[in-house]
């Protein structure tokens, strides 16, 4: 399949050489006629930079690009065909670009795990594109032995690791809170900012009675405001259970927050989702985006920072 | 696959030259008076022009800008229509019922403003006459995105509503552009445009569009055109008969549903002034 991205200017430019520009329709002619007249492409503003915070010692932008689009996760509830149209897609050279279309605009951290492929993608990425996005890698270590995943995920060069929110919600409900602050030791140790994920509300829960010295946490949040979350068996439709409950109990949380799922997967406005999330005390967003989405996520987020966000929750980063 | 997506609609537009616009309406007269029943005269510059007339004539041209007395150099107003900001819209135009005063699609002549015109509505603050919205968050229609896309217009319901925008300080206004939904071409009805003092909207109310031909808004009957929704927007022109922007801090959008039922969407407006 050709890597190209068929743009419109590329669709237009096919278009009219297969079929004369007398077959097209009125907007596409005069859409054509814009391109011909050498309508410059969209310029950046570089002025208009993304808000920045800190974790640990790392400055990252309030956006952070989520890592499923590069690994292939598409959440996409009943429709089957997403997730593999998502990889047909997203090629490595797409995700490269990707990633260098987030740097442009301001994004200077993507979050993923550490398989082979956003490995690859990434060391590549920094090889060849002389990119200088941080990776917060999303990792598995093993309660029994924490050091070998986490060692992997230093040495492919991550910038700071946190516990897979899946994988902590599971030591949470065994009752191995220990192991979890046993994993964010030996990140320190190893001079990371180490964080723990979680889609349940029991996580950072658990985590904050016992004491463990995270420097962050990456909890989902996003609101009920759509149509699938009402399902009455749920299937990959909701990240979030308890909005209203992980926004009052983040409120007393002093450690950064990275809110994550915050467009449940794609179902929810990015204004709306973001606007909640980041005014239900959000430090910083994670957002996965197809290329096409960058600019205008970006757009929004900027937005809502110019006008100002009201919330309660003082910004931790 | 493009020679079987021309719908025979589309073939009228074929006879026409290239084109790269619409022709806006003509803009109504700022009229001092308090919104009413009564009938309100709207704006007339030159420029007056109704769906029956031949394509209007191109709006104030350089002298009237600057009669105000300003001598600053006059640019052409961009809108920032890259191929990137806008959507395109399904082909072809709906099927059903046209008002009477649709006008032509003709080119729209450039609208020259004096050099530091910007868009004054960026980042305000929007209102709007429902308490909740069907779609979207208020804040989409003073972001600078002007996509037509699922998640990227602002839903009221069907009848007529308003969007409000608050300048923050009186600015001189030159223009008004409003994009409602476009995706799917749509006639909405009893578009009005009035600018006014204060927020309630009671204070040197002025009525800078109106196309409502049969007063169903009871607002007053307008003059103005009707339009399809397309991705250049719909440009009002907000000066006076002798050039002067229209001095206001508060811009109202007023629009009906849909000629076929739609609901009312907008998905971005701008504000043109100083």
């Amino acid at each position: 399949m050709a890597e190209e991205r068929l743009c419109r200017r590329d669709f237009l430019r096919r278009a009219g050489i297969a079929c004369g520009v007398a077959a097209l329709t009125l907007e596409e002619r005069t859409l054509l006629a814009a391109q011909k007249a050498g309508a410059a492409p969209p310029k950046e503003d570089k002025s208009a930079a993304l808000p920045m915070g800190k974790i640990g010692k790392l400055n990252v932008s309030r956006m952070i690009c989520g890592g499923n689009l590069i690994s292939g996760y598409a959440h996409s509830r009943d429709l089957v065909y997403v997730s593999r149209l998502m990889q047909e897609y997203n090629t490595e050279k797409r995700v490269l670009d990707t990633l260098e279309l987030c740097e442009r605009h301001g994004i200077n951290t993507v979050l993923s795990d550490p398989w082979d492929k956003p490995r690859t993608i990434l060391n590549r990425y920094w090889k060849e594109r002389g990119g200088k996005i941080q990776w917060i890698v999303d990792s598995r270590p093993d309660p029994k032995d924490v050091k070998p995943k986490i060692k992997m995920a230093i040495d492919a060069g991550a910038s700071a690791i946190y516990v897979n929110g899946g994988w902590a919600e599971r030591l949470v409900k065994q009752g191995k809170v220990d192991a979890l602050a046993k994993m964010v030791d030996f990140i320190q140790e190893n001079g990371l900012p180490a964080g723990i994920g979680g889609h349940l509300l029991d996580v950072p829960v658990a985590c904050e009675e016992a004491g463990v010295k995270a420097d962050f946490y990456v909890k989902t949040l996003h609101s009920r405001q759509y149509w699938s979350s009402a399902a009455q068996r749920e299937h990959d439709n909701i990240w979030c259970r308890k909005p209203a409950e992980t926004i009052a109990f983040m409120k007393t949380v002093t450690k950064p927050w990275i809110a994550y799922k915050t467009l449940a997967a794609g179902a929810v406005n990015p204004t709306v989702g973001f606007k909640y999330a980041l005014q239900g005390g959000a430090d910083f967003l994670c957002v996965g985006m197809f290329d096409f989405q960058v600019a205008q996520d970006v757009k929004i987020v900027q937005g809502l920072f110019k006008r100002g966000i009201q919330r309660e929750r003082p910004w931790r980063a | 696959m493009i020679a079987s997506r021309v719908p025979l609609a589309c073939l009228g537009g074929l006879l026409l030259a290239c084109l790269c616009g619409c022709d806006e309406g003509s803009g109504g007269a700022p009229t001092a008076t308090a919104q009413s029943t009564e009938a309100q005269p709207t704006r007339r510059g030159k420029a007056e022009a109704s769906a029956l007339d031949t394509p209007a004539p191109t709006e104030s041209g350089p002298a009237e800008a600057t009669a105000a007395g300003s001598t600053s150099e006059l640019v052409a107003l961009d809108l920032g229509l890259t191929l990137d900001a806008v959507t395109r819209a399904t082909p072809g135009n709906p099927r059903g019922v046209k008002p009477p005063h649709l006008r032509e699609e003709v080119k729209r002549e450039p609208f020259m403003v004096p050099k530091g015109v910007a868009n004054v509505a960026l980042y305000q603050p929007v209102t709007c006459s429902e308490k909740r919205l069907f779609a979207g968050d208020l804040d989409q229609l003073t972001d600078d995105i002007k996509q037509s896309g699922k998640f990227d217009f602002v839903e009221l319901d069907t009848g007529l509503h308003w969007v409000q925008i608050d300048l923050g300080q009186v600015r001189a206004i030159h223009a008004v552009a409003i994009w409602h939904y476009y995706k799917n071409p749509t006639i909405y009805q009893d578009v009005i445009v009035q600018v006014a003092d204060d927020q309630a909207f009671r204070q040197n109310v002025r009525t800078l569009f109106n196309n409502d031909h049969d007063n169903s808004a009871r607002m007053g009957t307008g003059k103005d055109t009707a339009f399809y929704t397309r991705w250049w927007g719909e440009l009002v022109n907000a000066r006076g008969p002798d050039g002067a922007p229209t001095r206001a801090r508060h811009v109202r959008v007023y629009t009906a549903g849909g000629m076929e039922g739609e609901p009312v969407r907008f998905v971005e407006i701008e504000v043109y002034g100083m």
